[in-house]
């Protein structure tokens, strides 16, 4: 878990090769906690790989990531998820034979560290069932809990990988384009769901859609051929002409 | 079926259902001995130790998604060690003989341990060539290890007696096989439905979203790996029990192949499937050996109609049936006679072409018709005697194949659709690159 006052993610001269090509070259970045950012960037822009850094898919080639104090970079991603960051997945990875309420519980049982478990049988399994189905409502995904996920809607699932993320219990939660494949209406939906889920925690999301980054994001960092281009408010960000200029190309005016 | 009815159906009233078909079973495995003969009582107790394997071994295919190509290895080691263990108690070690088939286990156990950490690195085609490549390191280092595994001759021991058990009749082998084999599928059982067995199930859909929420999957994946192998162990603790030896074959690849035919057969999908697998392909070769001397091509052939057109194994059509029986759809009975006639004629097609040619191609068969002064003399099938030149026969079997491929004809769709989808659960989802 991470603690104190500091801020909750911090990358030091970040850089990733893959073979020859360079797709990150020296990101500095800090999120305090508390924080909501957002990465934007054009296609390419290697958002994606500063995404499975963090998260512990990948090593970076160089730099330092810390977690609160600790350092992380390299480390395999069922640690980092038990220090307290999770991660969603832009193509939808729920347990689809299993059934909602299974998809949280298994989240839930991992928080409270009975990850290797015969028996089911003592106070700690009653917290479970427990959180599970508080979960569950809070998300008001009750009336769904015994569906099979992958009888679910697109976007229900979409709603259901957010809960999973959150059921760790995590401090910093990494959304990989929440609202990808959905309709204005159900990216509306889903700001608003997204807001509500991850409530007093700190958030770094990719995201494409600019009506979600400026619904969630109290601030943002651009990012442009491996590079942190500009970070700052929304409002900085819209006004920013480099940013105009690698990304948003005038169209947000 | 009255459709409210169903919706009456209550927890207590389907777990019934369930047990009493169970409860019968292992009643009528209780009382066999009453009824049947020596033969069939022998036969019995390999279909026991054929299906602990074939569970053992389905718990990393069925649970897991992990297919491999392995398991001999785990299934002789435990029979060497548990007929190790028996010399050990023929020379005085006070190590009580019911507990021999744990010995095997806790062996298999921790060798799968040390294998399953180096196969589950990886997932799919990969994960069941390393399983084959230890295999044969395991087999080339046994094969030469006589001091230790008793090179071609093997090792022999005896049952010794344990308190008021003297474990030397086929009776008493035959009670002891049925006790530990349902213990094993108890344990199975138990873990499948424990919150481990929920993780196993996810990291079989979805391994990457289980590691990320928390969970050390390669080490959960050495577990299971490991605990299939000692079930598999177990198995071969109580074949070393029954014959009362074991030799190195037992680690060649055949022993591989049988308990992943005995699952496909049986139905990886379904707990119990490979019981069923295990169970008709044993008594299979009970019966149908005796019959014809080309009782493995017909069982490879059934293996093969199985994969294409049944990927989900018999269990798998019976849990279809069962479905289909509380729906209210109406039952095809049109298309199952049709389907039943087609594989009666293909069958008889293909028992008539193997017998035959099986026949002529024999040396004895040469020296036949050189003595009699005929071509082609006769040769028996279904207690007939048919001329193997005519074409009467030749149109007769003609006639047959026709005769299947029409009833069958629309079931090729189907076919080709089962033949991908079964490749692509053997490769496995692609691994995550960069």
């Amino acid at each position: 878990m991470t603690s104190g006052q500091g801020p909750v993610l911090v990358l030091e001269d970040v850089a990733k090769r893959f073979g020859p090509i360079e797709v990150l070259t020296g990101i500095n970045l800090t999120l305090s906690r508390g924080e909501k950012r957002a990465l934007i960037g054009p296609n390419g822009a290697g958002k994606s790989t500063l995404f499975n850094l963090v998260s512990g898919r990948f090593a970076p080639s160089s730099g330092v990531i810390r977690l609160g104090e600790k350092r992380i970079d390299g480390m395999p991603a069922h640690q980092l998820n038990r220090m307290g960051l999770s991660r969603s997945f832009q193509i939808t990875q729920v347990f689809g034979g299993m059934s909602l309420y299974e998809n949280i519980y298994m989240a839930v049982m991992s928080r409270h560290g009975k990850r290797w478990s015969l028996l089911r049988s003592g106070r700690v399994w009653r917290d479970i069932a427990e959180q599970t189905r508080e979960l569950i409502d809070y998300a008001q995904l009750t009336s769904l809990a015994d569906r099979q996920a992958s009888t679910l809607a697109y976007s229900e699932q979409r709603a259901l990988e957010i809960c999973m993320t959150v059921a760790t219990g995590p401090d910093l939660i990494l959304l990989d384009e929440p609202t990808s494949g959905m309709s204005r209406v159900e990216a509306a939906n889903m700001v608003a769901f997204i807001g509500r889920m991850t409530e007093g925690r700190t958030l770094l999301m990719v995201e494409h859609d600019m009506d979600v980054v400026f619904g969630l994001a109290d601030t943002i960092s651009v990012l442009s051929q491996g590079q942190i281009l500009a970070t700052g408010t929304p409002a900085a960000i819209r006004d920013d002409p480099r940013v105009q200029d690698a990304y948003l190309g005038g169209s947000a005016h | 079926m009255d459709p409210k009815d169903k919706a009456t159906h209550s927890p207590a009233r389907a777990a019934l259902l369930r047990l009493v078909p169970l409860a019968l079973l292992l009643g009528a495995l209780v009382a066999l001995p009453r009824f049947s003969d020596m033969a069939f009582l022998n036969a019995m107790v390999l279909v026991c130790i054929a299906a602990l394997y074939a569970m053992g071994y389905n718990l990393l295919w069925g649970q897991a998604g992990l297919i491999s190509f392995g398991h001999a290895t785990y299934f002789a080691f435990g029979a060497s060690c548990t007929i190790m263990t028996m010399a050990a108690i023929e020379r005085g070690s006070s190590f009580p003989t019911p507990l021999l088939p744990l010995a095997g286990g806790a062996a298999s156990f921790l060798m799968g341990l040390v294998a399953g950490w180096f196969a589950t690195i990886r997932t799919g085609v990969y994960f069941a060539m390393i399983t084959v490549a230890i295999t044969e390191l395991v087999r080339a280092i046994v094969q030469r290890w006589d001091t230790m595994f008793g090179g071609e001759a093997g090792i022999t021991s005896i049952r010794m007696a344990w308190g008021p058990i003297g474990f030397q009749k086929l009776i008493d082998v035959y009670y002891f096989t049925l006790a530990w084999t349902v213990i094993g599928i108890l344990l199975l059982w138990f873990l499948q439905r424990s919150p481990l067995g929920t993780v196993i199930r996810g990291i079989r859909e979805q391994e990457e979203r289980v590691r990320f929420l928390g969970y050390d999957t390669h080490a959960l994946k050495t577990l299971v790996f490991a605990i299939s192998a000692g079930v598999s162990g177990m198995a071969g603790g109580l074949l070393a029990f029954t014959n009362e030896s074991t030799n190195v074959a037992l680690y060649e690849g055949a022993y591989s192949t049988t308990v992943l035919i005995n699952t496909v057969i049986g139905g990886a999908g379904v707990f119990l499937g490979p019981v069923v697998g295990a169970t008709l392909t044993t008594l299979f070769g009970y019966y149908v050996a005796n019959l014809t001397y080309y009782w493995l091509l017909y069982m490879g052939l059934l293996f093969m109609v199985i994969v294409v057109c049944a990927p989900r194994g018999i269990s798998g059509l019976g849990v279809d049936a069962f479905r289909r029986l509380r729906s209210d759809a109406p039952v095809p009975w049109g298309r199952i006679v049709r389907q039943a006639a087609g594989w009666l004629a293909m069958a008889l097609g293909c028992i008539m072409t193997i017998e035959l040619i099986g026949a002529v191609v024999q040396p004895s068969y040469g020296a036949l018709a050189r003595s009699s002064g005929v071509a082609w003399p006769p040769v028996r099938v279904f207690g007939i005697s048919w001329m193997p030149a005519s074409p009467l026969t030749l149109g007769g079997i003609a006639l047959l194949f026709s005769f299947g491929a029409l009833m069958l004809r629309d079931g090729v769709v189907t076919a080709r659709r089962n033949v991908a989808k079964l490749a692509e659960a053997i490769a496995g989802k692609p691994e995550p690159g960069p």
